[in-house]
Order: structure tokens, then sequence, then C-alpha cells
């Protein structure tokens, strides 16, 4: 591979992996605090970008309070996966909550196919300018400097909201000891609301910026395209580090796009999933504590 | 625990004759009378009974997530059509190597299950199932790429309603190996690693052997469903084998009921089912004023989630627990209501 | 030829070292007791006995031969039988289940046998539900065989255990606090009951107890643990008196208390 093209290969792969970052930190988020893995989380998304759309391509609401109830979309699925089906489950075994995840990510797809229709929708970015500025010949635009930037932004928050506040510090004090938290004063279930809708907000962002760079969405687009890496990218951090998503999906990201690039793996089709499939394994195997989390 | 039970009289087993009498005659008969449109979605239900056992091997007795079974599938059905119509290898070479293949590749995922624990191992599988998607279904060569592959019923059982015979069949077959295997050492292993793998290896239970067994096993069963699917349609296409097949195969195994033979055959066969009723309840699709028309293509994802999360919240027995009663009564017994609310035992890796 | 010899095992757990340089020995048919207070690595010496834990230093013979290596199972195989200290029981199935499913190693078939229906299994099967039958007899469980355990009072978990661990078929029986939750009396009674099984079932005892009257009973030999090392060893009456001994139950108040009592 030219040197050229392992630059844009590269370039192109921290773009996608911030958004992959951007999903993790959701992901990483609620396992941190309850241990549960969130299957829903990409669809948290993908709902967040349908209501954008229904809201201000079809019924005309100007760009900012449209994206502002796409959010709300996504946070109020998230509180409704939360009151409906984790609180419910709250005892059950770790996989059966994964499970019923899901299930909420499957009928979230199956309801986007139904009422959005099975294509693809084509849409205008909505910020500035594309060709901001060219690196190796990589178009960057402002959303893809949107992108880099809202995930950095928010991991360096979601940092410091978890080790110096007081709300931060509780929720981690419930994923340990829940009985105890309870006995302080702090109402575990307020908690797990926060927590799940802060979980979707991360999500619902992940959703528009990701949907904004590709210029286009359709049903289940998140979890389909972002879940399985952002899983991945979680894992590799480290799954209860939040810095480590950041990492994670930026590393996920280029190995993706160095795979797809790169010409050694032109006879195998799907590279990229292949490679995101292999990180997963040869992490889990080597260093299953992923490269931030302690063992 | 009550005093002797009392065995039923003559009038007590005529009736329970005449139920299961019924029951067979729905499977056997009515099927006869049906065209080939109604008795091809019959066969998908019993091939659907076939994924969903080899599923709750997994799933079921030993306690293994699989969320991306619908490649032991998908492979199987590639491979089979693969073999019949590109190698021109005979009907049961075919279904031979499914199996064999499918086996083969479960073995790998169990192999991988044995360093990587719970919830990472079902992201695996969910991972595995994405890349089969996007990588292994779509080498040109052995599944004909977006074209599909094409797979011809076998001679003898050409017609619709000679190839549900001969699928149901196979679905006794796997019935009667899984009943075996339940009774047998190898089934009472698996679900002592499933709960308890410490007793189990105190007991004398290789863990690590008999894990890789549910793999193989439940990877060769999956590994025939995929093959008589694509004779079924006579047509192999990758699309079909998605994360949406995934979770249905999951759902309709625990809504069926985990370690529920029964109940497993019996959710399966529904959720297959569940889009030919839907239509013939509602031609065309269900009108919700307002909303477009749900296709019926769409049934089993709209209603699955909510039946799932129903099931996990309030039945977690699913079908097969509600059905007790009734089993209990053909076995000979009381029909009482006694028991459909088993609690299930807490398994070791519950925060795994 | 000594049954069981755990030569110098030790173990360290991060900065904890849990057993150091521990001896243990049991000769045929003995009934050797293993005490001392709680965390003293009884329960530790046992995992490492088992196949649970590897040591970083020692050996574990059994029957003559070096198992230091072997996996759990295959130890079960060669005849050692264990019993855990929060029941081992497959808590899903029903006791007969249970019975069953320890007999693994008794079945005389392969697995793929088995599930494939092949003609011998059958016989097999029945052959397997007799022994648990009997078994069941000799514990006072067959009113019980087909309830599961899960439900199951402690006393009776205890005894399904105990059945389940003779289903092994084994020569040593390793049981760790088989009477805790009991009272004297039942302990007592546990005491003539394993005694009979001893008999019964040509068996060699290595025992994790708390109940002193019960050690003084039955137990041939007993080694005392604390902190991971042995503190001492002999038959029961020389070790129970044994000042060190005390000690380590009571911790430091009776050393103060013997000493004011000598001053």
């Amino acid at each position: 591979m030219s040197a050229h093209v392992l630059a844009q290969a590269v370039v192109i792969g921290v773009i996608t992996g911030a958004g992959y970052g951007l999903v993790a930190l959701g992901l990483v988020l609620v396992h941190k605090s309850s241990g549960v893995f969130n299957f829903a989380q990409g669809e948290f998304g993908t709902v967040a970008v349908y209501t954008l759309y229904r809201v201000h391509d079809r019924i005309g609401v100007p760009l900012v309070p449209a994206i502002a109830v796409g959010l709300v979309a996504s946070v109020a699925m998230a509180l409704a996966t939360e009151r409906v089906v984790v609180r419910r489950l709250f005892d059950a075994p770790r996989v059966t909550l994964l499970v019923a995840t899901a299930g909420v990510a499957l009928l979230a797809i199956s309801l986007e196919l139904w009422l959005g229709e099975a294509r693809l929708r084509f849409i205008q970015p909505a910020l500035g300018r594309l060709d901001r500025f060219s690196l190796f010949g990589v178009q960057v635009s402002d959303q893809r400097i949107l992108i880099l930037v809202a995930l950095l932004g928010l991991a360096v928050l979601l940092g410091l909201f978890f080790s110096r506040t007081n709300l931060g510090l509780a929720i981690l004090a419930v994923s340990q000891e829940p009985v105890a938290t309870e006995l302080m004063g702090i109402s575990v279930r307020r908690l797990s609301s926060f927590i799940w809708g802060l979980a979707g907000l991360l999500a619902g962002v992940a959703g528009m910026l990701a949907a904004g760079d590709a210029k286009s969405f359709g049903p289940g687009f998140m979890t389909f395209g972002a879940l399985i890496p952002g899983f991945t990218a979680a894992v590799l951090g480290g799954m209860n580090s939040l810095p480590g998503a950041f990492v994670g999906g930026v590393v996920v990201g280029v190995a993706q796009s160095l795979a797809v690039s790169s010409s050694a793996f032109k006879a195998i089709p799907g590279p990229g999933a292949v490679m995101v499939f292999v990180l997963l394994v040869v992490v889990l195997t080597l260093r299953p504590q992923g490269l931030l989390g302690k063992a | 625990m009550n005093g002797h039970r009392q065995r039923p009289g003559p009038a007590g087993w005529a009736a329970r004759g005449a139920l299961l009498a019924a029951l067979a005659g729905l499977v056997l008969v009515v099927p006869a009378g049906r065209g080939n449109v109604e008795v091809h979605v019959f066969t998908q239900a019993a091939i659907y009974a076939v994924i969903g056992l080899s599923l709750n091997i997994l799933l079921g007795y030993t306690g293994q997530i699989s969320l991306g079974h619908q490649a032991f599938v998908g492979i199987g059905a590639f491979t089979a059509a693969y073999m019949v119509s590109r190698a021109g290898q005979p009907f049961l070479a075919g279904i031979v190597m499914a199996m064999v293949v499918g086996g083969l590749q479960a073995l790998v995922l169990g192999v991988v299950s044995l360093r990587v624990t719970g919830l990472y191992f079902a992201l695996v599988t969910l991972a595995y199932g994405t890349m089969a998607e996007e990588s292994l279904f779509n080498i040109q060569s052995l599944t004909g790429g977006s074209a599909g592959q094409p797979a011809p019923k076998p001679a003898g059982f050409s017609t619709d309603l000679r190839y549900y015979y001969l699928c149901l069949a196979f679905l006794a077959a796997v019935i009667w190996v899984d009943w075996r295997l339940m009774r047998t050492k190898g089934g009472r292993a698996l679900l002592a690693v499933r709960e308890n793998p410490k007793v189990a290896a105190t007991n004398g239970v290789d863990v690590k052997v008999y894990t890789l067994m549910a793999f193989v096993v439940a990877g060769v069963f999956a590994g025939l469903g995929g093959a008589l699917l694509a004779h079924n349609d006579t047509f192999v296409v990758r699309d079909l084998f998605d994360f949406q097949l995934a979770l249905v195969f999951v759902i309709m195994t625990v809504v069926g009921g985990l370690r529920n033979r029964t109940g497993v055959v019996l959710g399966s066969a529904f959720f297959s089912l569940v889009g030919y009723f839907f239509d013939k309840l509602f031609s065309g699709g269900l009108h919700v004023p307002g909303l477009k028309v749900l296709p019926k293509e769409y049934v089993p994802i709209v209603i699955g989630p909510v039946l799932l999360l129903y099931t996990l919240t309030r039945h977690p027995g699913g079908v097969g627990q509600q059905i007790r009663p009734l089993q209990r009564w053909l076995r000979g017994g009381r029909f009482s209501f006694k028991d459909t609310h088993e609690r299930d035992v807490r398994v070791t890796d519950a925060r795994a | 030829m000594p049954v069981l010899e755990v030569e110098r095992c030790s173990i360290r757990f991060g900065g904890v070292q849990a057993a150091r340089d521990v001896n243990v020995r049991a000769g045929e048919w003995e009934i050797v007791g293993v005490i001392g207070p709680n965390g003293a690595g009884k329960t530790t010496t046992f995992n490492i006995v088992t196949g649970f834990y590897r040591p970083d230093a020692g050996r574990v013979r059994f029957k003559g031969r070096d198992v230091t290596g072997l996996a759990v199972h295959e130890r079960t195989a060669l005849g050692m039988g264990r019993t855990f200290q929060n029941v081992g029981l497959v808590k899903g199935s029903t006791v007969r289940e249970n019975l069953l499913t320890a007999q693994h190693l008794e079945a005389g078939y392969s697995a793929l046998a088995g599930m494939l229906g092949l003609p011998g299994t059958f016989a097999a099967e029945r052959r397997l539900a007799a022994r648990a039958e009997a078994l069941a007899e000799i514990l006072g469980l067959t009113e019980l065989l087909d309830t599961r355990v899960a439900g199951l009072p402690y006393g009776v978990l205890k005894r399904v255990e105990l059945g389940a661990v003779l289903a092994t078929d084994p020569d040593l029986l390793l049981l760790d606090e088989p009477t805790s939750g009991m009272g004297p009396e039942e302990a007592h009674a546990f005491g003539a009951t394993l005694l009979d099984l001893r008999r019964e079932f040509d068996l060699t005892v290595v025992m994790i107890e708390h109940h002193v009257p019960l050690v003084a009973q039955v137990c041939d030999y007993v080694y005392c643990l604390n902190f991971g090392e042995l503190l001492a060893e002999g038959p029961p009456d020389e070790v129970r008196s044994n000042p060190e001994v005390i000690r380590a139950y009571l911790g430091q108040e009776a050393d103060e208390v013997l000493q004011q009592g000598t001053s």
C-alpha cells in the first residue's frame, strides 16, 4: 500500500473511529454503572435520526429545534427501556438483560422498517462547508471535525463527571454497592434513569453525526453499522474505562479502514467486518480487560 | 406429596389417545389437503423447529448464548446448495456436508467460548454473525453473491408435500436425539456444566470437552436446518441470514421455553407460521388507522420482541412451562395448574 | 502406602499466602480431621488436593501417584470424591438426576452412543437408575428422589450431596464441613453414619470440621491449620489440648487468661 493510500486510510479511520467511540462511550457508561451490555444503544441513535428527519425534513421545523426533538426522542426511548425492561430484570443474570435489550433493538428496527420503509434516505448535511480542509486528499468537512470534537469533549466531560462530581461518584457507588448506597439516601432508581437517559443522549448525538457524515441513513443503520464496532471499541479500551472508549474507537476505526483499503485483503469480501471480529477475539483472549482497563 | 397416584381409567386413556390422534392428524393429514404454498409454509415451521432445538442445546441446556445462530444455519444452507448445484452431488451428500460444516464452524466458536465467557462471548457470536453476513456469505463461488445459489428439491421428494414429510422425518430424528441426549450422561453433564461447572467437574465431567460437544451438536443440527431450508425455498440468498433472523431464532427458543423440547418446537413453529396466519386473518396486511399497512414479513419481528420481553419478565419458562399441566395429563397424571410458575435456579456466572 | 499425601504445598493469591508448606497424610481407611479457625487455609488445601488450584510449590500424591498436574475430573476418575461447604449439587435438577449425574464416569457408554440411543444405553441407564435408588435408600432419600433439589432443606441437601459423592465410587472422600448447621446430636449421628459408610464402601476420609466432639469421636488423626500453615498434628486428644491450637481458636485473650492464671 502506498504511503498516500495508507495516510488516507488512517484519516478516514480516525473519523469513523470517532463515531464508534461515541457509541462506545454510551456502552461503557451503562456497563460501568449496571453491568449491562446495552444492545439497544445503536437504535437509540437511529430513532433520534428518524425523528429529526421526520420533524425537520417532513414537517419543516427549523434545524436546531428539530435536533432537540430528535435528542428528546432518543432520551425518551432510553428511559422507557430502563423503566420497562431493565428495572424489571434488575436481579436477572446479565445475559438475560443482554437478550432483552437486543429485543428492544429488534422492536425498534421492525418499527422503522414498517413505518419508515426499508430503504435508505438521503440527507444534506446541515453543517457548513464540506471541504474545510483536506488531509492527504481526504476531505475533512465541518461535520467530521465536529465528530472528533464531540467525542473528545464528551469523553473528557464524562471522565470529569465520574471522578469529580458527587452525582458521578454516586453512580459508581451504586454499581458496586447498591444496597449501601440506597441506605445513604441516594435513590438508586433515579440514578439508573439518569444514566440511561444520558446514554440515550450520547446515542442520539452519535447517530446524528454519523448520518450527517454518511449523508444517508436507513432502518437500523446504527445497529448494523456501528454497534459491533462500538462494542469492540469499548472492549478494546476497557469496558469500564471512559477514556478507553475514545482510544478503542480510534483503534477499531483505523484497523477497519486499513483492512478495507489494503490490497492484501482484496480477496476477502467484507474485510472490515472480518477485521473487527478478529480484533474482538484477539483482545478478549489476550487482554480481556482492554488497553486501559484494570486486570 | 399426595398419596398413591390414581391411574386413569379406560375413558381417561381414551380421551388422551383422542387428543394425541387429533394432534397427529393436524400435523400429518391436514397439510395433505392444502395447496403448495401453504405446505411450503408448514415445512418451514418444521425446519424452524429443528433450528430451535439446535439453539436450545446451546442456550437452554449448556447456558451458552448464541446471537449469531443465523450464520450456522446460513452456512448449512449454502453448503447444501453448493454441493447440489455446483458440485453435482446428491441431496443426501449435501445434507451430510451441511451438517459437517455446521458442526466444524460451531466447534471453532466453541473453542473461543472456552477462553471468553458469558456476556463477552455473546458479543463474539454477534460479531461472528455480522462477519458471516458481510464476508462469508459474499464469497461469490460459494454463495453466488447477491444472485444466490439454487438448491432444487431431491428426486423422489420433489413435490412440496413429499418434501414436507421428509422434513418431518428429519425433525423426528432430531427430537429423538435430543430426547436421548437428555436421558443419558451427555445431557446431564451439560445441565451440570451450565449451572455449576465446579460440581460438574467434581462429578467427573470434563467441562471443556462437553462444552465443545454441545457446540458441535448444535452446529450439526443448525447446519441440517439450513440445508433443509435451502431445498424448501429451492434457492438460497444471503440477505435471508441477517441480524433480525438471529434474534428471531433466540426469541422463538426463549418464548418457546428453554430446556423444554415441546415448548421450543411449538415456539419455533409459531414464529414461522405467524406471518402466514396473520396474512389469512388480515389479508394483505394489518391496517392500523393512521399508520401504514403491516406486511406479513415484518410480523415476527414486531411481535417477537414484545413476546420476548413478556416472557422474560413474567413467564420465564415460556410456552413450555404453560403446557406442563397438559403434558402431565397426557402422561397419565392429573390435570392441575401446579408448577406453572416455577422459578429458575440462579446460575453461577450470573454476573459474567 | 498412604492414600493421600499432600507434600509441602504452598499457594499465594495476590498478597496473601493462603497455604505454606502444608503437609497432610491419610492412610488407608483412616479418618483424618482438618481443623483450624476460619480462613486458616483448610478449603484452600482441599482445592489443591482436588485440582481446583495448582500449588505454587509442593506435590499431591494420590495412591502413590503424583496428581499435581491433573484436572479435577481426572482426579475424580482416579477415585477422589469431594463435597463443598455450600453444598455442590445441580439445584435445578431432581435428587434422582443428581445421583445419575454423579455416576457420569460409571455409565459405561460414550456420550455419542447415549445421544444416538444405541441399544446398550437403555440397559446401562436402567443400571444407573437402580444404583441411584440404592444409594437413596441408604441415605433415607427414597421419598425425595423426584423432588427438585432447589427447594429442599439444608440438612437434606447435605445428605443428597453425600449420596452424589458416593455415586462417583470414590476411594478417598474429602468432606468440607459436613456437619455445618447441625446440632450436637445430629453431628454425633453423622459420625456413626460416617463409620458405617467407611466400612461399607472401603473409604478413606479427610474431613474439615468444626465440631470438636465429632472429631474426637471418629478421627484417627488430626491436622490443625492456622494462617495457611500447619500448627499441630496428632491424635485428636493431643491436638485439642495443645495450647497453640487453643490460642489459635480463641485468639489473644486465651493467652492473656493463661498468663493471668499462672501469675
